[in-house]
């Protein structure tokens, strides 16, 4: 059974993109330091919810692949 | 070994006269269709009239045979060696059965009672055993063919990958009328048939996350920042906690592919571990 083509891009999408939240929360919490502190905090807010849409997306998508190929006769 | 054993024995690996295969087992009406194949030359049909199949003395062939510790899976004590395959189930004789098309119902007939009588013959009832058999008779007829060979006895089936996929494909295809439906053993079954509960309930609470982060969207245009950022924080906290406990749909199919690897490999070696006392 050969995996999904996209799952190469799944792994470090969802990780960009977990990362990047917990920056945001914790810039905007003020737990990082003043320094860590990005500028284009709103354009990574957008990518950061894009993000998340893009993974939940993709993932659905490889988990009816598998269903379908398991379901499939040989 | 009868055809009523729900067993056919392709062939037996090991060195001395004692594992010499000198006819097909059984002997007549295999439940497995079994042609010859390139590069395989123990395996030879098993049909009316054939004679002694095999070679003199088999024995593990000089390269790839069984000598890696992932392969063996722990098994380092000297036992029988025997490839066992299962066969079709013995209620279904129908269309295109070990009888093939030509088949005719007194025969089949026939055959279901001689099977049955074997069966009720075999010693191979108890324990664990016996779900064995009924794993064997679970098999369409349509569906006849190698499906793998019972390679060990203690390796435990139900947590390999490979196993519940089969089992589920053969859930899939199998009739639901039919008399032989075995007991589903799979511990906590999710809505999908890829994954487990705990991997389910991760994926609906996934959705839920990027329903509240797109919620806290909303919160922010509407110039709710506090109770954006409170919404927010909240959300990737739990996808932090989802992300520590995170099933891998994909994991069990790449387990399958090893193992399903690591299984043409002791193919190729011409030799399936299954002790003397699994059938």
């Amino acid at each position: 059974m050969r995996p999904p083509r996209f799952r190469g891009c799944m792994r470090p999408l969802g990780l960009l993109t977990v990362v990047s939240a917990l920056w945001l929360v914790l810039q905007m919490n003020d737990i990082l330091p003043e320094r860590w502190h990005v500028s284009w905090w709103k354009t990574l807010m957008r990518f950061t919810l894009a993000g998340y849409w893009a993974v939940s997306l993709l993932g659905m998508r490889a988990l009816l692949q598998m269903e379908r190929r398991l379901t499939a006769s040989p | 070994m009868r055809c009523g054993h729900c067993i056919h024995v392709i062939g037996l690996a090991g060195r001395g006269l004692l594992v010499v295969e000198l006819a097909p087992v059984p002997r007549r009406e295999p439940a497995l269709p079994v042609w010859p194949q390139a590069r395989r030359g123990h395996v030879f049909a098993a049909e009316h009239g054939v004679g002694p199949i095999g070679e003199a003395v088999e024995r593990f062939e000089p390269r790839r045979r069984i000598g890696d510790r992932i392969e063996i899976r722990g098994r380092v004590l000297a036992r029988t060696v025997v490839l066992v395959v299962a066969p079709g189930r013995v209620g279904a004789l129908g269309e295109g059965g070990a009888l093939g098309e030509g088949g005719t119902r007194h025969r089949r007939r026939r055959l279901a009672l001689r099977r049955r009588r074997a069966g009720g013959e075999s010693d191979c009832d108890d324990g664990g055993k016996g779900s064995r058999r009924a794993r064997c008779r679970c098999l369409t007829r349509a569906s006849r063919q190698h499906i793998v060979p019972d390679y060990t006895v203690n390796f435990s089936r139900e947590n390999d990958s490979a196993t519940r996929g089969r089992r589920a494909r053969l859930r899939h295809r199998r009739r639901s009328s039919s008399p032989c439906v075995p007991p589903a053993r799979r511990p906590a079954q999710g809505f999908s048939v890829t994954a487990s509960l705990l991997a389910d309930l991760n994926l609906v609470l996934e959705a839920l996350l990027v329903l509240g982060l797109t919620i806290g969207m909303l919160l922010a245009r509407r110039g709710r920042i506090e109770a954006h950022r409170v919404n927010q924080t909240i959300w990737a906290l739990v996808n932090v906690a989802l992300g520590r406990r995170r099933d891998d749909p994909l994991a069990a199919e790449r387990e399958d592919r090893k193992s399903r690897r690591s299984r043409a490999c002791v193919r190729r070696g011409s030799v399936a571990a299954c002790g003397p006392s699994a059938c």
